[in-house]
């Protein structure tokens, strides 16, 4: 039987993936960055004492069991050109670009530390993504630029550079696509009031969970000191009518209050501030993240959205100016660090592809699914329909996967 | 037995050694009693050297392993599989986390790094010392039901994609409603009880007045939500109260009286279970907004404590406001109030402005979508948890979404919390398949990492049979307590309240944690 399309490797790509394979299906998973796990892959787990139920692991854990899956075949560094077809299927021409580095790679991280070029050019798979293996751009490499360089190819313990690797253009036959392209941070410096890009010790929530990802701490990027007094603004760039983020992105309140709850963990005298409009934590009951707040001393919570932030002079300190909940009072707090919790916004929900698929955004840029669409076998799901969070992400992707499969009659 | 010990110590590429001198490690474990083999290697986390790994292990007679990398999810499958090959028994191998554990947190503090590491080392030897093997065996299913409780929106879509995997379906639903899904559908059931495990489920279920039995692989709960339920001291004090299921259905039947209307988040606002999920608020925006459209002139209130009106649903909160539908946001300190007097005057404090305000009512609508009054007696069948405002609490999404701590029963649908009919629809197709799948393996693993009791230290006082979240452990023949091994978990929570220390975890003895912790703290004392 012919295989399924699924376009975009993050959590709901990988659940729908996972799903269909575990029936029996073939698939095929297009996936255009360097490594599968989509926007899970820089976040970080965040239960330290105990599972705070952020969803993380699931999706790296799907992607790990995909890549192992025969009836899968996982193409990455892979963009979807032109799908052509109807009901009773689609032909699909897939360009994957070249990787330069083959499964033998071990993940050592030689070929990174001496890569001559600035920046490098060698790059580790991004987070924690899957597979391990490293990638080159070919942009940057000095060995296509001057055709002189082997310094990664010399230092390998394992051999797995291959200078020789092609783009290839390959065309699939699938009997229904499904289109998980998800969503994308919104910039945080497009808020530039709040200092982002200006001040180093602004950061978005993005950074934050990729620094604690990666590093398991967070430090002041101007000086790498651990951070003692820190804020924490919710609704940057979301519910926002100059962004053009008017939407609430869902899931930023409730990563953002277990990353405070990770941060108390890691260092229980941290002072938190919690700014933020409209408590919305998902699934759990309101009152839960306030109670855990007042129990903790060094908590507080802010009912206020800062106005401006700006850096006392010389310490790197930022201070932020907001009016206070109860009275109008304007009051002005120093942090040695704040985290910026930024909206999300579709990605590719319009586009070529899209357009040919039938697939058409609605009026906050997110891909319209509808009964029509289904009919002719093009499932949209995950974040890029709607903003969701991963666990739901994970749900509908499973539900999908089951439609899928009655439509063939079962597989 | 013989044991025999190798230690591997990863590199983890190039991250370990900036911070430790793996050689010293290295010389150290080759210094403690019953390491046959150190070995250091570059990455373990691809396993290319693991061949090398594995000859080693044979030409040594290895049994027992110790193995220094990094998060263990990563380095595992292929670790273990290796040993495998190798002939060790999986539950020999021990993997430390030293990545995360030691190199990470103290990347700035070279010697205490070492020292954390080499304790690590030992404390890990000295448990491996002693490990005992463990075994996991496996049992037949007896049945391949598959039973829904609830035959709403997710309790359909649940049957239908279950019955896919050739799995029985049968539906409990309490009411007579006419339901098209394969399989057995019961009217006038209900889930009263229950027991066993996993695979093999025995539930009590009681059709009209009679009580039956019944067997089941799974179960999937979808109980729903109570959509027309109104309880709550204001609900019952103020005139014209009703729920948003019920307005919904006259705002659309044009029978809604004159006046102002008021929504309000609960009924109940100072108490603990305050159950206005992201979908009431939605429902209740978009009624808002609707009323509004039919009838400008009527005065619109919204009273809350917490606008929750996440990700799409925000747009209508936004045109709400904009039409003029009034926002109040109170606190919990300060309820709204109503007069007893007159019944149909509501005082609320505005916190936004501080001004106390004074509504007339018309109705009042109250948002919050309490919990399936079924849950509490679901659960206890089931012996599963639930959430505080009395909705089925979801496991961990380690197990997967839509688990619950039970292996083998999935909930979907309002059973959590409200849903709208899509959601729920999906979430039901999920579970079933979830369920279905479970059903279809046809069998059970169990095993390993166990509770055992002592039968002479048991002196049969119930308190395993009464702690045991899983069911476990039982009264055998010989009156003395029994653990199921199908059912057990590892959990090790009868082992901590057994007053005669009669139970001991396999793998988690009081011996090999003893002698671990004294170890890490440095040595006898």
């Amino acid at each position: 039987m012919k295989p399924v399309l699924v376009i975009g490797g993050g959590p709901a790509g990988v659940a729908a993936a996972k799903s269909l394979v575990d029936k029996g299906a073939f698939i095929v998973l297009v996936e255009k960055s360097d490594s599968l796990g989509g926007r899970a892959r820089e976040w970080t787990c965040k239960g330290l004492v105990e599972c705070r139920n952020c969803g993380v692991c699931y999706s790296i854990d799907r992607a790990t069991e995909l890549l192992t899956a025969p009836s899968a075949e996982v193409m990455l560094l892979s963009n979807v050109v032109s799908a052509q077809g109807g009901e009773e299927g689609y032909s699909v021409k897939i360009k994957s670009s070249p990787r330069y580095v083959t499964d033998d790679c071990i993940g050592c991280g030689r070929c990174v530390a001496i890569c001559p070029v600035e920046g490098k050019a060698i790059f580790p798979p991004t987070g924690s993504g899957q597979p391990r293996i490293h990638w080159i751009e070919r942009e940057k490499c000095l060995h296509f630029k001057k055709g002189k360089c082997n310094a990664c190819a010399e230092v390998c313990p394992t051999k797995a550079i291959d200078y020789e690797d092609r783009a290839r253009n390959v065309t699939r036959n699938v009997r229904a696509v499904v289109y998980a392209t998800g969503i994308e941070p919104v910039e945080a410096c497009e808020m530039n009031r709040l200092g982002c890009g200006r001040y180093p010790n602004v950061i978005s929530s993005v950074d934050a969970e990729r620094v604690l990802n990666e590093k398991g701490r967070l430090a002041r990027p101007s000086d790498g000191k651990p951070p003692k007094k820190i804020g924490v603004v919710q609704c940057v760039g979301s519910r926002s009518v100059k962004v053009g983020v008017e939407y609430c992105s869902k899931f930023c309140c409730k990563y953002a209050t277990k990353i405070s709850q990770l941060l108390l963990d890691l260092d229980p005298e941290i002072n938190l501030d919690f700014y933020f409009m409209d408590l919305r934590t998902l699934y759990e009951p309101q009152d839960e993240f306030k109670t855990w707040a007042r129990a903790k001393k060094t908590v507080k919570l802010i009912r206020s959205m800062p106005a401006v932030i700006y850096e006392k002079p010389g310490t790197g300190n930022l201070l932020v100016r907001v009016a206070s909940e109860t009275d109008l009072d304007i009051q002005e707090n120093e942090y040695d660090l704040v985290i910026l919790s930024v909206g999300m916004r579709p990605q590719d929900a319009s586009g070529e592809v899209a357009r040919s698929l039938g697939i058409s955004p609605d009026q906050m840029g997110f891909a319209m699914t509808s009964a029509d669409l289904e009919k002719k076998r093009v499932f949209v799901c995950g974040a890029v329909t709607q903003p969701m969070d991963i666990e739901e992400s994970a749900v509908r992707a499973m539900a999908i996967a089951a439609r899928i499969s009655t439509k063939e009659g079962g597989a | 037995m013989k044991s025999n010990i190798q230690v591997l110590l990863c590199k983890c590429c190039t991250e370990m050694p900036k911070v430790i001198n793996i050689e010293r490690l290295a010389k150290l474990a080759s210094e403690s009693g019953n390491v046959l083999s150190v070995m250091i290697l570059d990455g373990l986390c691809d396993g290319k050297e693991l061949g090398d790994v594995v000859t080693e292990a044979k030409m040594k007679e290895i049994d027992r392993a110790v193995v220094l990398a990094c998060q263990k999810k990563d380095v595992s499958p292929a670790v273990f599989k290796a040993y495998k090959r190798a002939g060790v028994n999986p539950y020999l191998v021990e993997i430390i986390n030293l990545r995360e554990e030691v190199v990470l947190p103290n990347a700035s503090d070279k010697d205490r790094a070492q020292a954390k590491a080499e304790n690590k080392l030992l404390a890990a030897l000295a448990r491996s010392r002693l490990l005992q093997p463990l075994e996991r065996s496996s049992e037949e299913m007896k049945t391949r039901n598959v039973v829904i409780v609830g035959g709403g929106v997710a309790g359909q879509a649940a049957a239908r994609e279950a019955a896919k995997y050739g799995v029985h379906t049968i539906i409990l639903e309490k009411s007579a409603k006419s339901i098209i899904a394969p399989g057995v559908v019961m009217p006038h059931a209900t889930l009263v009880g229950g027991k066993g495990y996993g695979g093999s489920f025995e539930l009590k279920i009681k059709v009209g007045e009679s009580f039956e039995s019944l067997g089941a692989a799974s179960v999937v709960i979808a109980s729903g939500g109570g959509w027309t339920t109104l309880k709550g001291s204001l609900a019952k004090a103020v005139r014209g109260a009703m729920p948003l299921y019920e307005f919904h259905q006259k705002l659309l039947a044009n029978q809604i009286p004159a006046g102002t209307v008021v929504f309000m988040d609960s009924p109940d606002p100072a108490g603990k279970t305050l159950r206005v999920q992201d979908y009431a608020w939605e429902e209740t925006l978009e009624t808002a907004l609707e009323l509004k459209k039919r009838r400008p002139d009527t005065a619109v209130y919204v009273i809350f404590q917490e606008m929750r009106a996440t990700g799409l649903s925000e747009l209508a909160y936004k045109e709400a406001a904009e039409i003029g539908v009034a926002f109040i946001r109170y606190d919990k300190g300060a309820t709204p109030k109503v007069d007893p007097k007159d019944p149909a005057v509501l005082t609320v404090k505005d916190l936004s402005y501080g001004e106390v305000l004074k509504i007339r009512l018309g109705t009042m609508v109250f948002a919050s979508i309490p919990a399936s009054q079924d849950n509490l007696v679901i659960a206890e069948a089931l012996r599963i948890p639930m959430s505080l405002d009395g909705g089925i609490r979801r496991g961990s999404i380690q197990r997967g979404p839509l688990s619950t701590p039970k292996p083998g029963v999935f909930v979907c649908g309002s059973a959590l919390f409200p849903k709208s009919r899509e959601v729920a629809a999906a979430e039901g197709q999920a579970a079933g398949k979830l369920a279905g799948e479970f059903a279809a393996q046809g069998v059970i693993e169990f095993g390993g990492i166990v509770a055992q009791v002592t039968p002479e230290k048991c002196s049969a006082c119930l308190t395993c049979i009464r702690t045991c979240p899983y069911e476990a452990p039982c009264i055998g023949n010989a009156t003395k307590a029994e653990i199921r091994v199908q059912a057990c978990q590892g959990c090790g929570m009868c082992v901590g309240i057994c007053p005669s220390k009669a139970i001991e975890l396999h793998h988690y003895t009081d011996e090999q944690l003893m002698t671990e912790s004294k170890t890490l703290l440095g040595g006898d004392f």
